[in-house]
């Protein structure tokens, strides 16, 4: 069994991928394992056990060409087809799409339609006339629940260990062997990056300086800057604006390797969501993850025991003093008492310190996919919606039903679009009700070109399950909605 | 920071024009068409590969 899987994304993913192909290859011990990425990022594979070979998507020798005053059109599509029909030729059994993009979609489909047999795809993909097609549930579930701002609270790791087919262990978070680097002192240290790949999630150096200011006062460890070139000015600052003895700036003077390596051998990493807290997962680094802005560190935050996250959508809300008593506790016990998220063996993998949350949006994930318990917080609102839901699902299924015994579509047609525009209105209106339209509208995507029959069969079976799907929710509802006075007025 | 910025500029002018000038050549192709063969579905990794490189000298990231 020959599996080729896509990595398109940027370098933390392809960190992120190394505990499934881990696991893969420790259930499959014969199959060959191809990763595709980017050439820009392939360094970070030298850091990856498991892999047959790495194939590079060499963006720039695709593109170049095209930079110039009259774009060489006909050399940039012959540069792209000599490297995508060498990649067909390697006849794989499997194609494993992990990065959920229009373009990953695309190479999925040439390399589907160049087979000459029937290759096993989990990922994204293209339909027969061009459009997304999502085969497997898993990455169903990510297209409607993932990304910054939505509730998902599954990690990628298990995310992309499933469109593998295989459960993570603890010891498939690993690396190739990894060298020990040399550094200027013999005794435990810390490792700090400042900035993330974009910004947004980026710590400004001022704050690490304040940061590292304070840790004075309790620790006298060696500190150590990391990260690549792109990081030395802000190294720099931590730099002049620091009184810390112990400093060391190693941005841009490491390969990633060796980066790795000093991160494997550290006691602490502190970082924002990026590449190297990554790595430190890889490494079995214990992590202060320093999570900014909209990032959602349930999918990308560290997974090395004893790891906790301190989150905010502010850099400039990080108050030094606690983050340096988190450090310390971090360092010599195992007692943080800082508010912020601690890693746990379960699902989702951190579990917040402090106040209790709301996780309502993420228990209805459950209930919809894991068939969990039902929330237990239902709002007069939310029932509410999601009876307006059932009333406008049960419209559509009968003007559906009317087409299946013969009614004209064209004349019908109309009566679906208003429907689905008080979908619209409805989650405009209940923003808790999301998770469930976006199931909806996920699975009505994922209906394939085809006969027409087929295709309206498939369109009614998704109108069913969400019928099915809302009296259940509103059972539930019920059942609790003693407690609560409904509000007069109608949300409609 | 400002040789950089003005270098992406121009990348992402010359990206842009390549762009418009591939989905002529792309429509050109595919016209008589029924299905998807190596040279369409090249033209449309290739647009792909141009947009995403667009968006991401646009989101200022560090992805390319």
């Amino acid at each position: 069994m020959k599996i080729a899987i896509l990595q398109l994304a940027r370098i933390g993913d392809i960190f992120q991928t190394a505990p499934a192909i881990n696991a893969y290859k420790r259930l499959n011990k014969n199959h060959t394992v191809d990763l595709i990425v980017r050439n820009k990022f392939s360094e970070a594979c030298d850091l990856l056990k498991n892999i047959d070979s790495v194939i590079e998507l060499p963006t720039k020798h695709i593109l170049k060409p095209l930079i110039q005053a009259n774009a060489d059109i006909t050399t940039s599509i012959t540069n792209l087809e000599n490297w995508i029909l060498h990649l067909a030729s390697q006849d794989y059994d499997k194609v494993i799409n992990l990065s959920f993009s229009p373009l990953s979609s695309w190479i999925t489909f040439f390399l589907q339609s160049a087979s000459q047999k029937q290759i096993e795809v989990a990922g994204y993909t293209r339909t027969s006339d061009g459009f997304l097609s999502i085969p497997d549930d898993m990455s169903a579930y990510v297209y409607a629940q993932c990304g910054p701002g939505y509730p998902n609270r599954f990690h990628l790791a298990e995310i992309f260990g499933t469109l593998l087919g295989v459960d993570l262990l603890p010891e498939d978070w690993d690396t190739q062997e990894l060298k020990p680097y040399p550094l200027p002192f013999d005794q435990p240290y810390i490792c700090i990056q400042t900035r993330a790949s974009a910004e947004h999630k980026s710590i400004p150096p001022e704050k690490i300086a304040q940061i590292v200011n304070t840790l004075k006062k309790f620790i006298n460890l060696p500190i150590v800057l990391l990260g690549s070139n792109l990081d030395s000015d802000a190294a720099r600052i931590v730099l002049n604006s620091s009184t810390y003895q112990h400093l060391f700036d190693y941005t841009g003077k490491t390969a990633l390797i060796e980066t790795a390596a000093i991160i494997k051998h550290a006691s602490l990493f502190i970082g924002p969501d990026s590449s190297l807290q990554n790595i430190a997962s890889l490494t079995g680094t214990k992590t202060l993850l320093l999570s900014i802005g909209n990032v959602n560190f349930f999918e990308t935050g560290p997974r090395a025991k004893g790891s906790f996250v301190i989150s905010d959508q502010d850099a400039s809300n990080l108050e030094p003093e606690s983050i340096a008593k988190t450090v310390v506790a971090m360092l010599y016990s195992d007692s943080v008492v800082t508010k912020g998220y601690y890693l746990v063996n379960d699902i989702p993998c951190y579990k917040k310190n402090g106040d209790e949350e709301n996780l309502f949006k993420w228990e209805l994930i459950n209930y919809i996919y894991r068939g969990l318990e039902a929330p237990k917080n239902f709002s007069p609102q939310f029932e509410l919606a999601v009876q307006k839901l059932y009333d406008v699902n049960q419209f559509a299924i009968e003007i559906l039903e009317q087409v299946n015994q013969g009614a004209s579509l064209k004349d019908k047609v109309i009566f679906l679009e208003q429907a689905e525009e008080i979908i619209s209105a409805i989650e405009k209106l209940c923003d808790s009700i999301a998770p469930i339209i976006a199931w909806y509208r996920t699975e009505k995507m994922r209906i394939g070109p085809g006969p027409h029959e087929l295709v309206l069969q498939k369109t009614l079976d998704v109108h069913k399950l969400l019928d099915l799907l809302c009296t259940s929710i509103l059972e539930h509802c019920r059942s609790q909605s003693c407690q609560h006075d409904l509000p007069k007025e109608e949300i409609l | 920071m400002n040789k950089n910025r003005s270098e992406n500029e121009s990348l992402q002018s010359y990206l842009e024009l390549a762009l418009g000038q591939l989905d002529r050549a792309q429509r050109q192709y595919t016209e008589k068409l029924t299905n998807y063969d190596v040279r369409s579905l090249s033209y449309q990794i290739l647009k792909e590969l141009i947009m995403e490189q667009i968006q991401n000298e646009n989101s200022n990231t560090t992805a390319g």
